[in-house]
């Protein structure tokens, strides 16, 4: 007996259908289904993952779409060919594009017209009356592609339904087919089923029972269990429709946009005249013969492939940028390309790391290359839009990106189905440390409350929230993954909204881009780059020859020098509290060690603790050993130590006699959570392969426990370089010209670790003078002042102003200046404008101190003027005269509208009343005994809370004099627990430990002094 | 004391002749019986207000053809169910559409608290439905629930196992039901109009 | 003739008192009112406030400090309700009173001079009565209500005008209330202190700020006018108390019910009359149920007497569903006459509705003997029917094809003898409780030719009903 599955959902309907697209055809094929088509309800979103595992199996994948109809029933369209296919995937762009995001609207009238290849299958609505009338209608139009569909659930009405369907079959000689409607690969997926009604319900499983299934009958059932259900004529029907449809989505082959390659030259021709043309420009004195061949055997390669156009299509990008003068930079897996190099998409010579093409290309995965370009964060904006208008709405289009259930979300919302409370989940996740391998978080649960474990509900959620990691929850729009078609898209992929107005984000995401080889595009934001631009601009008004990103004088010992020191505040990847302990540690010498410096400050290498070893090695205080020559060529340029992913790869493949494919394979395995058991196979073949190669059993353990270690943060080598460009840009900026540096950043912000008033103190500390903001001095943005190399404030610092309506004003702003309150009124300042200006002391040279100006802006605030006894309101003759703001109020005001003041630093006032007596500042720390007990008194500006197992947290207190570095361990954080939540001014008590010149206290007491001093507006940045 | 002619009418041994053809006032608000023959011996159906007695071999077989059609006659009405032999189900009431009635089940646990309480129910309930399961019911019972139903227009309907000797009892209709391999039967053993018929196809 | 003495009333945390008072076992859980939709802390009790809750606090806050710390949704109509119960007790004492929106309670005291001689003894018994109600309260004096309102909220109780007069020198505009955006800028103008702000000329703050803090200006120097009714007692007794956490079963009802039942013999009392019914609604989440009618014989005002009519009513009933709340309701009322000894109504009454014949059947067979058949969406028969309240009845959406008779439990039966006629209906559900089924229906015929409906689970057959 053969029989094909007609109608199936998978866990793309979202919220409805509990198993993975894969887990559907690999339980198929097991069952020997001769065909399994995959209907998501108005959707292909979940094909081609099934396509993907169909690649491997018997089992004939059918692509088709369901569509609800309430009073019709539920349509369920097949795709038996490729212009069925196309109609189909208009149909749904037309359906969800008549909603808004997330519904669609199938209406009854567009199922008689739209479809000429499709087939129908049409299960009746119960409560449709002239079910005949509709059904010869669909039959003038269907014809022969139409069958009525009977799905059997055991069910209290079955026998109704089978007697109606074939009273109807007499009357309108459509066949009848039967079908599984099938919403879980295997019957044990109820518990899951049930639940996932519940979470889109909004409601605990206790309040919708009437919705909920009452059997398990919607799997895939086996053939023996189907010949019970169905007779065996409407079970071979179901091959005859099958035999029909023979579309596959390899048919979708990737058409290029042509407009890219000039008439009269092939495109690979094309490709090698540019890559000859960058050749000129990025070897002025010629390509070594290494270089030479390596572009050869790239474009060898690239046309065996046919990925040329995919060259041209970033080529095209990249040289829009740069005639707009945008700043950009190509990174991920392309700048392991000397072609991309030369080409001016990636800025890495190939000779500063040794370059891994197969990362790039390799025959074995036939997948097109995938290559991000970062642009400035704020003119990505108009690389956007070059797209859009040059391929046009309907050729290009936002990937999507699949929302999933991480862990968080999944035990939030399965907890609330199964009937927990809000608190009491609240609760239980706070016990939870995601970050600990040690136990999982099941055992964590169980030790925070035993009674979990032998109570049924407990026991589910701990069972349910695994099962539905994974699932997807919704599409949304992927930040900056362009797909571009050569046709119309919605020809090969149905777009829906996005969130964003008049974006379109298509049904597939990077991924089933990638398995279908198809060209995605990644337009990313850096703010590094945007402030990397506007140095370069102050820069190049007081030089001549114009200074480029590419013409930074490279390998400058000085910029170096500063980084050995730790001074790396606002240097691009290296600038947070763990890069700076680890800079002294590290000391970078050379380009290279930059790229060591941004990857090893990471989780991976943390967890797979690899840091130790290399330093102890880089100091010499261990011998640098390999296990064999072939390694020694991997791991010479990390002193032994694997730290870069390129690595593990070329150690597998030399070590283990891995391919260039096996060994992305396992990449890619490390990378994504839910292939855990893929990870596991290729343990086997690695200790395998390396014990046959005369490795210890120890090392190859060793090296298995570090991919682990790995996982999801293993850092590419290629884009740790991209990013070490920027980071040795920005500290040469900072070494020689300091303030085109800070000035750059300050008007690029909000980015990078810290803020405006931690920038500028930082500025102060490198004795650089600021003025403060004035209506009459300063522009909109932070200014340069270089005759007195002195640094103006920007009025964007204050908050609450108009940006348009002071842009307007400052430029009706006299030579002379402005001279009253009522001029800036006429200039187009609201009351509120004026207010804030006001409050920031900004008003100094018009109106005096801010309380005099701030009570004179008030004066004709009010449009409703109160008619106080009957007598016209006289303008104010006598001016009252406003009390003088104290130092501490004219702080305080300065943090409350800027979040900064350049007046002195709080803690210098509570110096200076005697009120910090015995306590050390940041610059005494330093010169005290390692292991001495210390007290020390700032302002938290930052929390951190690393992945390390030991759940401690660091602390940045900042004084007048410089940021201290607070470690407090978990139980002193619980023994003071209110004082470490909620405190800003924070005394601590504890021991000052000392190490190769970096300087923490280790927190022994701590007290909350936020009382001693009103500051409302000093935030602390949380990072967890 | 009733005159002996009060009591062979009340037996049903004498009826007055103008009786034999309801008035069709009367005849129209009869409760359908659900058998057409039935209803044509019983005068055009069960009359409000009226004492019934079904003799059943056992429950849930022949007897609820009647009580069906009973059910669905007496819609939005009060249906009172007196010591069933099973329970009213919500979702069979809901499945067959009788879900808009009020119904009520009393359980007593004793025989002497049922009489009393179909006699309490028979005397304060207007209208509706009034179903009664008992082992046996004393002549002296039956007389009380006769007299409670005067003013009322309810109809009581007293559901017994079949007795071996058919005493007199005040019921205005007496009826045996019965069933075998052929189908289901009832007699007629008394009723206000007419003299008694026996084996009788439903 | 001015009036000049008035008393403020401030009550910081009403809402949480009465909630503790009503279930006093909430005095030794941490437990907080919260602002839902600003997700602030707005009172916590003693438990909570020595952990380190402040009010005002961020709730993620609080719940960091304590993690089972309970919250309950603040409804300002629920605090203004207990507020006007409150006025209600203390309006033996005093009058006119007024319920200011804020829900505190102003008090012009000219006329109880001649009660109680001077203010220091009328505070006392202001704050006597609040203890014994439980609640906690800052009495303040002043020449003007809004003067008695800023001295109640900063704590300062004072007996004369002047000293009054000088204490609001010494005040901030901070602890004033001010609008949030109004301090601001009298901050950003340098005025920080009330005595700086008073001595401002209105025309100066007419021309600067709005109409209502010109009225607050004035009303600081003693001129202001009520906009405020004065307080009334109700004429009929409607009471509702909300519960802190869920209640199950009717023992934990009784308590507050005992507190309810106690405030309506206290309002009887008080207007010397009494009544012969009252209405108990119990309040459930979603489903409404009929009120409870407790009649008795001869019209009663006691509490204890109510309580024991009630307990004959309810005593082992169930709840249907966990219960959130309370509410007692009594509207006919009669003049206080002399008592007659029997409680329960005689039988003999005219035509009554179905409500009588259920309430005198209940009282003779008891109530578990009557009851209306009722079922919930439960997939599983057995489960779904139950035994509701009378003329309760309660019917699933659902329409599945579904035997008249059920039997509650389902007999074993020997499937030899049996026909089968329909099916099979699979039912496998119940995965979430210890109850789950994995069950094969069918409608079949008994040897006797009666339609049954029986269903077939771990190798054995069951009758479980019979079809009509």
């Amino acid at each position: 007996m053969q029989y094909s599955e007609l109608h199936s959902l998978s866990n793309y309907s979202f919220l409805r259908a509990a198993s993975h697209p894969d887990e559907l055809v690999a339980e198929a094929d097991a069952l020997g289904y001769q065909a399994l088509a995959i209907t998501d309800e108005c959707s292909v979103a979940g094909v081609v993952r099934a396509y993907r595992e169909a690649k491997k199996r018997a089992v004939k994948l059918i692509v088709g779409s369901e569509f609800q109809l309430p009073e019709i029933g539920v349509f369920v369209v097949l795709c038996p060919t490729r212009s069925a296919y196309t109609q189909l995937c208009r149909y749904i762009t037309k359906a969800r594009g008549r909603a808004e995001k997330g519904r669609y609207d199938a209406q009854f009238l567009d199922f008689l017209s739209e479809f000429d290849d499709a087939l129908l299958l049409w299960s009746p609505a119960p409560e449709l009356e002239q079910a005949v009338a509709v059904g010869k209608r669909l039959k003038s139009y269907w014809q022969d592609r139409m069958w009525l569909l009977y799905e059997r659930h055991y069910q209290d009405n079955d026998i109704d339904q089978v007697t109606r369907l074939k009273s109807l079959q007499r009357n309108t000689q459509v066949p009848i087919v039967c079908a599984g409607g099938v919403l879980m690969h295997r019957a044990d997926r109820q518990p899951l089923q049930d639940t996932l009604t519940a979470i889109r319900l909004n409601q605990p499983i206790s309040a919708c029972y009437a919705e909920l299934l009452t059997n398990s009958e919607r799997h895939l059932r086996s053939l023996t269990e189907l010949q019970r259900c169905y007779p065996d004529k409407w079970l071979a029907e179901t091959q005859v429709i099958a035999e029909r449809c023979h579309f596959c989505l390899s048919e979708l082959a990737y058409q290029y946009p042509a407009e890219l390659v000039p008439e009269g030259i092939s495109a690979s021709d094309y490709l090698r005249q540019l890559t000859y043309v960058g050749v000129k420009k990025r070897f002025p004195n010629g390509p070594s013969d290494t270089v030479k061949a390596k572009i050869e055997k790239e474009l060898a390669l690239i046309a065996t492939q046919s990925y040329e156009y995919f060259f041209l299509t970033i080529y095209d990008l990249v040289q829009f940028a740069q005639q707009r003068n945008i700043l950009y930079q190509g990174r991920g897996s392309a700048a392991n390309s000397v072609v991309c190099y030369c080409l001016e998409i990636t800025a890495v010579n190939p000779d500063q790391i040794d370059v891994l093409f197969e990362r790039f290309i390799s025959e074995e995965r036939d997948e097109p290359p995938d290559i991000d370009v970062d642009f400035e964060h704020e003119r990505r904006e108009e690389v956007i839009q070059y797209i859009y208008q040059k391929y046009g709405r309907q050729r290009a289009a936002l990937a999507a990106s699949v929302i999933t259930y991480r862990f968080k979300s999944a035990f939030r919302d399965v907890g609330k189905a199964l009937g927990f409370t809000e608190q009491q989940l609240q609760h239980y996740l706070q016990k939870i440390d995601r970050r600990t391998k040690a136990h999982s978080w099941q055992q964590q649960l169980i030790s925070d409350d035993p009674t979990l474990a032998n109570d049924l509900r407990g026991r589910w959620l701990m069972q349910l929230v695994d099962e539905i990691r994974g699932f997807p929850r919704h599409l949304s729009q992927h930040v900056g993954g362009f797909v571009i078609a050569a046709t119309e898209l919605s020809e090969w992929v149905p777009t829906e909204n996005a969130a964003m107005a008049e974006r379109t984000v298509i049904q597939w995401d990077k991924d089933d881009l990638e398995t279908l080889g198809l060209l995605k595009v990644d337009v990313l934001a850096l703010g590094m780059l945007t402030a990397l631009r506007k140095m370069l601009e102050l820069v190049n008004q007081q030089q001549s020859e114009p200074l480029t990103l590419a013409t930074i004088p490279q390998e400058d010992s000085k910029v170096y020098r500063r980084l050995q020191q730790a001074d790396s505040i606002g240097i691009f990847q290296i600038e947070s509290r763990a890069q700076m302990t680890m800079l002294p540690r590290l000391k970078p010498a050379t380009f290279y060690d930059l790229v060591i410096q941004i990857a090893i400050v990471r989780p991976g290498p943390i967890q797979g603790d690899m840091v130790h070893p290399y330093l102890r090695r880089r100091n010499g205080q261990e011998a640098v050993d390999y296990p064999s020559d072939e390694t020694r060529q991997v791991l010479q340029r990390t002193l032994g130590v694997p730290i870069f992913q390129e690595q593990v790869i070329k150690l597998v493949m030399v070590a283990a006699g891995f391919s260039g494919g096996e060994a992305d394979q396992l990449r890619r395995a490390m990378a994504t959570w839910r292939s855990r058991g893929q990870l596991e196979k290729f343990y086997r073949r690695l200790v395998e392969g390396m014990t046959a190669r005369g490795y210890s059993n120890e090392y190859a353990e060793r090296i298995y426990q570090q991919i682990c270690g790995f996982g999801e943060y293993g850092f590419p080598e290629s884009h740790s370089a991209s990013f070490a460009n920027l980071a040795y840009a920005s500290a040469w900026m900072k070494t020689y010209y300091p303030s085109a540096f800070y000035v750059g950043l300050l008007n690029s912000l909000p980015m990078g670790f810290y803020s405006a008033s931690q920038l500028i103190q930082d500025a102060q500390r490198h004795d650089i003078l600021f003025l403060p903001a004035d209506i009459n001095h300063s522009q909109w943005d932070y200014q340069w002042l270089a005759p007195d190399d002195a640094i103006r404030m920007g009025l964007r610092q204050i908050a609450g102003v108009s940006e348009s309506r002071l842009l307007d004003a400052l430029k009706q702003r006299p030579a002379a200046g402005f001279r009253s309150i009522d001029e800036l009124r006429k200039c187009g300042l609201s009351s509120h404008d004026i207010d804030a200006l006001a409050a920031a002391d900004a008003l100094f040279s018009i109106a005096g101190h801010r309380h005099q100006a701030r009570w004179q802006t008030l004066e004709q605030s009010d449009d409703q003027l109160a008619l106080f006894d009957g007598k016209a309101p006289t303008s104010s003759t006598t001016e009252m005269l406003m009390p003088q703001a104290s130092e501490i109020e004219d702080i305080s005001e300065d943090y409350a509208s800027m979040a900064l003041s350049l007046r002195r630093h709080p803690l210098a006032l509570l110096r200076e009343q005697g009120l910090l007596r015995g306590i050390k500042t940041a610059t005494e720390l330093p010169h005290c005994r390692s292991g001495q007990i210390v007290t020390v008194v700032g302002l938290v500006t930052c929390r951190q809370r690393p992945g390390t197992k030991s759940g401690v947290t660091f602390l940045t207190l900042e004084d007048e004099t410089g940021n201290m570095n607070v470690v407090i361990w978990a139980h002193t954080a619980t023994q003071f627990r209110v004082p470490y939540l909620t405190s800003r001014l924070l005394w601590v008590r504890g021991v000052v430990e000392i190490k190769d010149n970096v300087v923490h206290v280790i927190a022994g007491r701590i007290r909350d002094e936020t009382e001693a001093l009103r500051l409302e507006r000093v935030q602390s940045r949380n990072f967890h | 004391m009733q005159t002996a002619l009060q009591q062979l009418v009340r037996k049903g041994w004498v009826w007055q002749g103008r009786d034999q053809q309801q008035s069709p006032a009367q005849e129209a608000h009869c409760l359908p019986s659900g058998s057409a023959r039935l209803d044509q011996l019983l005068g055009g159906g069960w009359a409000p207000g009226s004492l019934i007695e079904w003799q059943c071999q056992t429950w849930f077989s022949t007897e609820l053809r009647l009580l069906t059609s009973l059910l669905r006659a007496v819609k939005q009405q009060p249906v009172f169910w007196l010591n069933p032999p099973a329970r009213p189900s919500a979702l069979g009431l809901a499945s067959m559409a009788l879900a808009d009635n009020q119904h009520l089940v009393i359980e007593t646990n004793d025989s002497h608290q049922a009489q009393w309480a179909f006699e309490h129910i028979l005397q304060s309930s207007r209208q509706g439905l009034v179903l009664g399961w008992f082992a046996e019911s004393s002549a002296e019972a039956v007389r009380r629930w006769h007299k409670s139903l005067t003013q009322s227009s309810a109809l009581a309907v007293v559901l017994q196992p079949h007795q071996p000797l058919v005493e007199a009892r005040a019921f205005s209709h007496r009826l045996r039901l019965w069933s075998d391999d052929s189908g289901h039967w009832f007699d007629i053993v008394k009723r206000r109009n007419g003299w008694p018929v026996s084996q009788l196809a439903l | 003739m001015k009036r000049q003495h008035w008393l403020y009333l401030y009550l910081p945390q009403l809402a949480l008192d009465h909630g503790m008072r009503v279930q006093p076992e909430w005095y030794t859980q941490p437990l907080a009112y919260i602002d839902e939709s600003r997700q602030k802390i707005l009172q916590r009790n003693a438990v909570a406030k020595a952990a380190g809750v402040q009010v005002g606090m961020a709730v993620a806050t609080a719940r960091a400090l304590i993690p089972d710390i309970t919250m309950v949704n603040y409804q300002q109509q629920a605090e203004q309700r207990i507020r006007t119960q409150l006025m209600a007790w203390l309006y033996r004492w005093i009058d006119p009173m007024y319920g200011t929106n804020d829900s505190d309670i102003l008090v012009d005291i000219d006329s109880l001079f001649s009660l109680y001689h001077d203010v220091p003894s009328l505070v006392a018994l202001l704050k006597k009565q609040c203890k014994k109600a439980g609640i906690n309260v800052l009495v303040g004096y002043g020449y003007s209500p809004l003067v008695a309102k800023l001295l109640a909220f900063n704590g300062i109780e004072l007996t004369t005008k002047d000293e009054c007069r000088a204490a609001l020198q010494d005040l901030t505009i901070a602890q004033t209330d001010l609008p949030e955006a109004v301090k601001k800028r009298l901050n950003g103008s340098g005025i920080k202190t009330l005595a700086q702000f008073m001595q401002l000329p209105g025309a100066e703050i007419g021309r600067r700020f709005t109409l209502e803090v010109l009225r607050y200006h004035r009303a600081l120097h003693g001129e202001e006018a009520l906009t405020q009714a004065v307080f009334q007692p109700a004429q009929q007794f409607d009471e509702k108390v909300e519960l802190l956490a869920e209640v199950q079963q009717w023992q934990g009802l009784l308590f507050p019910l005992k507190r309810l039942l106690m405030q309506l013999s206290e309002f009887l009392y008080l207007r010397q009359q009494s009544s012969r019914q009252v209405l108990v609604n119990v309040i459930y989440r979603e489903q409404t149920h009929p009120a409870i009618v407790v009649k008795a014989a001869r019209p009663i005002w006691r509490y204890q007497d109510w309580l024991t009519l009630l307990n004959l009513q309810v005593m082992e009933k169930t709840l249907p569903a966990p219960a959130l709340g309370i509410r007692l309701r009594c509207h006919q009322l009669e003049a206080l006459s002399s008592e007659s000894p029997e409680l329960v109504a005689n039988s003999q009454q005219q035509g009554d509705g179905l409500h009588d014949v259920v309430g005198r059947l209940q009282a003779r067979l008891g109530d578990s003997a009557v009851w209306s058949p009722a079922a919930t969406d439960d997939p599983r028969p057995e489960i779904a029917e139950y035994r509701a309240q009378p003329l309760a009845q309660r019917f699933a959406q659902l329409r599945r094809k579904r035997p008249l008779w059920l039997l509650p439990q389902a007999q074993a039966i020997d499937i030899e003898q049996w026909q089968f006629i329909q099916g099979p209906e699979r039912l496998i559900t119940g995965w979430w409780d210890a109850q789950s089924v994995a069950r094969e229906y069918w409608q079949a015929k008994d040897p006797q030719h009666r339609r049954a409906w029986i269903y077939f689970e771990q190798g054995q057959w069951f009758l479980q009903g019979w079809f009509a």
